[in-house]
């Protein structure tokens, strides 16, 4: 297994710059439909390692890395999945700049074989484009278990590009497609496809007006098309290029006039227009290369039902496996036996997995006996006996030290955790379950405001909601992208806290119920109160789902490790500035002040002045509170009511630092700063209600 | 943009012909063919044209609830009754 070289350039959680290659190598773009294998295939081609899983919109970033083919090396690039050139989200704007600003040696549009005739419009476009293309057929083992058969030298021959057949999870056909990367000539043919006549003439016309306006990545039919279409960075494009040329008005050719025009003139969207046109002459091309699968509009039903036998029978040794996927999928996505297994999944996956098991059993373990019994013991007498300063011995193995709290903390306690909470969630993530949950909660969702698409970036906030924030770029409008900052921000612990408090609530179930009724409760609350206030229509859901797949154990095993290596980077310098800052506190007696400080709302919500101090590392990150709050309980300092009220507040407290640059850079500085003003006083006025509560109730926990 | 509503292919017009519906309102697990789309919101029809729910295409719906999941040729969709309120198929 090669051992991934983590890195994806401007990642929040990963500072690893090191692997930008950044030189004048030629440069390998994949591109593509989203959850086609961009990224597996990335992996094949790279040193590097992008994250596959099995569901649309994985990555939301360019990853690049280099790679060696033949004797050459090359810079590969991996981009967010796009529909087409024309995007809607924000992750297929950032294909779509990238595109118009590389100088791509070759552009691989990778497809899915199964799909292939409602891919082939965007390779069209490419090639409209006059971009550099392979095309390469991804997915074929899945193509042919369903019988399907492509003519892929016709194919070649009619786009006088070469076509490639690959399954890129196994790395099969990827040695004839490095051979054909290797040798690769760009073939000067652009498809001609007539538009009609409230198209084509237009088109001429940019053309013309744009004969010296110099290069713009793209041919200039390319973006005469998306202009047409109204695109804002063909726009953004076309100002820059006005710039350039001394002319600072806002439509320097005339063009902006011209496409409204257009599209004034025309009964319908051009977008439509462009697109059917683009559909017909691919289905042209697909009668030539897969002659016997017309879409089924000049057949009758008797004649299709003999057909699909027919395509049956060639595809036995698939239709089995097709068969149990097509069972298991209609027990998730039904309206009620979805519900238990959810149920289900939560309850053996996060509660006994990694609340029961890695929070509880192996932290216990490593914990109090490897790193208490032994470890530190140990290296405190050594420390001890080699620096006689109390000074530093108080830096390094005291109450707060760097090996005392800030190593042992995140090797004991935190990377267990988050390394079992990994594990289940790449399995998760490869059998394609997140899409199907999609489908389940959209209704539900609605409620607040959010579209069942956002419940990626939500479960994945269970994650790292620092790498949450950013995909919730795939969300289509911006008051939805707002409310799942807000949500994730306030309501979602991430694998650490949630795996510490699962943990120290296990043995007290009710105490447990109680803690996620409130969090679910205030989740509901803020989001519906959100949808309420802020202007706008409720998103609409729309999604693809792809096939339930078998989880391939070499992912998840590349996948949980990248991700608990960049966890473990993230954090141990962190927990260590936190030990360091303390040490420094303590010198200057500013810890004990903050700490008198923060007493205050610590005993307003009825908890012991001793649990300040959690809070207090709660502002440096949410696991190093919930660590804190490990110790505490460890120690047996807090009754079980305290337990519950300070997990509650602990839960709904500030977003890590990390997180917050994130909303930073997704959201813009006012509002991170109104989410986190909002946030900190509102956790600590939800645990001041559950204690008043629960003690009105005469609740003993 | 434009809001007018038109039905689509252009060159023939589209009658409500019985068998015509919407796909919210189709017959689960009978095979039809989209029709046309409805082409009011700009972004829903961008968006279904990006994704491949077009004119010509097979389509079957497999559930209403909790989604509208169908399936067009080879791939599988979720939709809100909205979108599926803007894909209208022939039998
Ligand atoms: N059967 C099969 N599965 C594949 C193949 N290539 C990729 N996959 C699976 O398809 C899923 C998607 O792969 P990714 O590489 O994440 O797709 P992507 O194109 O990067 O997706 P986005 O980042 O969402 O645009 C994963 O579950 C892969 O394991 C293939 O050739 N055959
Ligand atoms: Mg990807």
């Amino acid at each position: 297994m090669k051992l991934p070289y983590i890195c994806s350039k401007n990642d929040c959680c990963c500072r690893n710059t090191g692997c930008d290659p950044g030189t004048d190598l030629p440069k390998i773009v994949l591109v593509g439909n989203p959850n086609v294998g961009k990224s597996s295939l990335f992996n094949s081609l790279s040193e590097s390692y992008a994250v596959v899983s099995n569901y649309p919109g994985t990555s939301v970033e360019i990853t690049r890395g280099k790679g060696r083919i033949g004797n050459r090396e090359y810079e590969i690039i991996d981009t967010p999945g796009m529909y087409s050139l024309h995007p809607i989200s924000e992750e297929e704007r950032v294909s779509q700049r990238m595109l118009f600003g590389e100088k791509p040696y070759v552009c691989l549009h990778v497809v899915d074989a199964r799909n292939l005739r409602r891919m082939l419009p965007f390779t069209v476009q490419l090639l409209e484009a006059r971009l550099p293309l392979i095309l390469v057929l991804n997915m074929m083992d899945e193509a042919e278990d369903r019988g399907i058969e492509i003519d892929r030298a016709k194919l070649s021959r009619i786009l006088e590009v070469p076509v490639f057949g690959t399954v890129s999870s196994e790395k099969k056909g990827i040695e004839e497609l490095k051979t054909a990367i290797a040798d690769f000539k760009p073939s000067g043919k652009v498809p001609k496809i007539e538009y009609g006549k409230n198209i084509d003439p237009r088109l001429e016309e940019i053309e013309k007006r744009l004969e010296d306006a110099g290069n713009f990545g793209i041919s200039k039919r390319a973006l005469g098309l998306l202009l047409l279409q109204e695109d804002r960075t063909a726009f953004e494009k076309l100002r820059e290029k006005g710039k350039e040329k001394g002319c600072e008005e806002k439509d320097c050719f005339g063009l902006q006039a011209l496409a409204e025009e257009a599209s004034k003139q025309a009964d319908c969207p051009l977008t439509y227009l462009i697109a059917l046109q683009r559909q017909t002459y691919v289905n042209g091309i697909m009668e030539q290369v897969m002659p016997d699968t017309d879409p089924g509009d000049t057949e009758g039903p008797g004649r299709r039902k003999e057909k699909s036998e027919a395509a049956a029978k060639k595809a036995k040794p698939g239709a089995k496996k097709i068969g149990l996927a097509e069972n298991i999928d209609s027990i998730l996505t039904h309206p009620v036996l979805g519900i238990p297994v959810l149920f289900l999944v939560l309850y053996f996956g996060l509660y006994r997995f990694v609340g029961v098991f890695a929070a509880g059993t192996v932290v216990d373990f490593l914990e109090n006996a490897v790193f208490g019994e032994h470890i530190n013991p140990w290296i405190s007498a050594q420390f001890t006996a080699l620096v006689p300063y109390p000074l530093l011995q108080d830096l390094f193995v005291g109450e707060y030290g760097i090996i005392t709290q800030a190593v042992t903390y995140a090797i004991a306690l935190i990377l267990p955790i988050v390394g079992a909470f990994f594990l289940v969630f790449s399995i998760i993530e490869d059998t394609g379950y997140l899409p199907r949950l999609a489908l389940l909660v959209d209704g539900m969702f609605k409620k607040i405001g959010l579209s069942g698409r956002a419940v990626i970036p939500m479960v994945l906030g269970f994650g790292c909601s620092t790498m949450a924030t950013m995909v919730t770029r795939t969300l289509e409008t911006k008051r939805e992208r707002l409310i799942s900052n807000i949500l994730l921000a306030l309501a979602i612990p991430c694998s650490a806290q949630l795996g510490i408090i699962l943990s120290i609530l296990s043995g007290n179930p009710k105490g447990l119920l109680i803690w996620a009724g409130v969090i679910i409760l205030e989740f509901i609350f803020i989001g519906y109160l959100a949808a309420k206030v802020l202007p706008g229509k409720n998103p609409t859901f729309i999604l693809e789902l792809p096939p339930l797949r078998k989880p391939r154990l070499s992912n998840i095993a590349v996948k949980t490790y990248s991700r608990m290596h960049w966890y473990f980077l993230e954090v141990l310098p962190l927990f260590v500035m936190a030990s360091v800052l303390i040490w420094i506190g303590k010198l200057t007696g500013l810890f004990a002040l903050a700490l008198k400080v923060m007493e205050y709302p610590t005993q307003w919500i009825g908890l012991p002045t001793d649990a300040a101090a959690v809070f207090l590392f709660g502002f440096f990150r949410r696991d190093l509170g919930a660590a804190g709050l490990y110790g505490m309980h460890d120690s047996g300092f807090l009754t079980g009511v305290q337990l519950v009220v300070a997990a509650v507040t602990l839960t709904l407290f500030m977003p890590c630092i990390a997180q917050f640059m994130m909303t930073i850079k997704e959201r813009g500085l006012k509002t991170a700063l109104a989410i986190s003003g909002f946030i900190f006083p509102s956790a600590f006025l939800a645990g001041f209600i559950v204690n008043t509560l629960l003690d009105a109730l005469g609740v003993v926990l | 943009m434009k809001t007018k509503s038109v039905l689509l292919p252009p060159t023939e017009p589209v009658r409500m012909k019985p068998g015509n519906t919407s796909l919210a309102s189709m017959e689960p697990k009978k095979r039809g063919k989209i029709s046309h789309l409805e082409t009011k919101n700009p972004g829903i029809l961008q968006k279904l044209m990006a994704m491949g729910v077009l004119p010509g295409m097979p389509v079957t719906l497999l559930r209403r609830k909790p989604s509208y999941l169908f399936e067009v040729d080879q791939t599988r969709y979720a939709v809100d009754r909205e979108i599926a309120d803007h894909i209208f198929v022939s039998y």
